[in-house]
């Protein structure tokens, strides 16, 4: 399998990366974007889009997940977070990551995931296989 | 006098979704220092810079504060909003009022820590907390004494 970004994962000497322990399924995610489906960052990961917010990535697992994309795996845990971040910022979080929740069939061959239950609110991270484009899995976009 | 922003020691994130939105620095003094991120544009984020106590964290990672009394800190006295370059080097710095800094983040009012969001949970609870415990577990209500208090010692040895 050749994921996106390899070059500059094998750059940074990251091994194991996506991790193996990392799974391909076939369920339905929900990813935060910006109501432009066509925006250039809805679908790039942290390790990518700039400008860069004072990302310090010290460890394996973190270098490695800034190459990977966040989603959960549950609706109403992804309003809730969206929302509780949105008080948290005085109402600029949508600027980061869009105002709009996308809804997308993830399956094999887009990609692989990590745990999706390791966090309670259900957040995990996908890493895409090359020459994959997220935008066109996507089935239905809702305002946050 | 402009803290010295360059050599400033980050500590932990606190807050964290695809990227730091609420980040614990240190300066050479041992004080501490809060970078909560601000606004973005095309080219640059936007920190908003200000001292904390110790006692204060320790009270916001425990949920016995809402993340506004983080803001409204007696420490917090200047607000210094600065610009970062993709390289992370401080651009711009100019301030903010007490006011209008607790004006604009009212709603952090009823928002409380969230160890979800904190990638460095574990080493925060190590570090304020003294041993690591399970989250729902280290909610302790402040009694009258603790809350007038102004020793963080006192509130850790409280809390622990």
């Amino acid at each position: 399998m050749s994921f996106k970004y390899a070059e500059k994962i094998v750059d940074l000497g990251l091994e194991d990366c996506p991790p193996s322990t990392y799974k391909s399924s076939t369920f339905l995610a929900f990813r935060y974007i910006f109501e432009d489906l066509e925006h250039a960052n809805n679908f790039l990961p942290i390790g990518i889009i700039a400008p860069a917010r004072l990302n310090e990535f010290k460890n394996h697992v973190q270098k490695c997940q800034a190459f990977g994309l966040s989603f959960f795996a549950d609706k109403e845990m992804a309003r809730a977070n969206y929302h509780n971040l949105m008080k948290k910022t005085a109402g600029k979080f949508s600027k980061i990551v869009g105002d709009h929740l996308a809804s997308l069939t993830l399956n094999p061959n887009d990609g692989l995931h990590s745990n999706l239950f390791q966090n309670l609110n259900t957040h995990f991270t996908f890493h895409e296989l090359n020459e994959v484009d997220l935008s066109k899995e996507v089935i239905k976009i809702e305002s946050l | 006098m402009t803290p010295d922003i360059k050599n400033f020691t980050k500590l932990f994130d606190l807050e964290y979704y695809d990227g730091p939105l609420l980040s614990l620095f240190a300066d050479s003094k041992g004080g501490f220092y809060l970078y909560k991120w601000y606004d973005v544009n095309n080219f640059s984020h936007q920190w908003l810079v200000f001292k904390v106590g110790y006692d204060k964290i320790v009270n916001y990672v425990n949920k016995n504060i809402p993340e506004y009394y983080l803001l409204d800190n007696d420490l917090a006295k200047r607000f210094y909003l600065v610009e970062f370059n993709e390289k992370g080097m401080p651009n711009v710095t100019t301030q903010m009022s007490k006011k209008d800094v607790l004006v604009e983040y009212k709603q952090t009012n009823d928002v409380y820590f969230d160890y979800l969001l904190c990638p460095h949970w574990n080493a925060i609870k190590r570090f304020f907390i003294g041993q690591p415990r399970k989250p729902q577990t280290l909610k302790a209500p402040l009694t009258k004494r603790q809350k007038s208090s102004s020793s963080g010692k006192n509130l850790k040895t409280n809390l622990v």
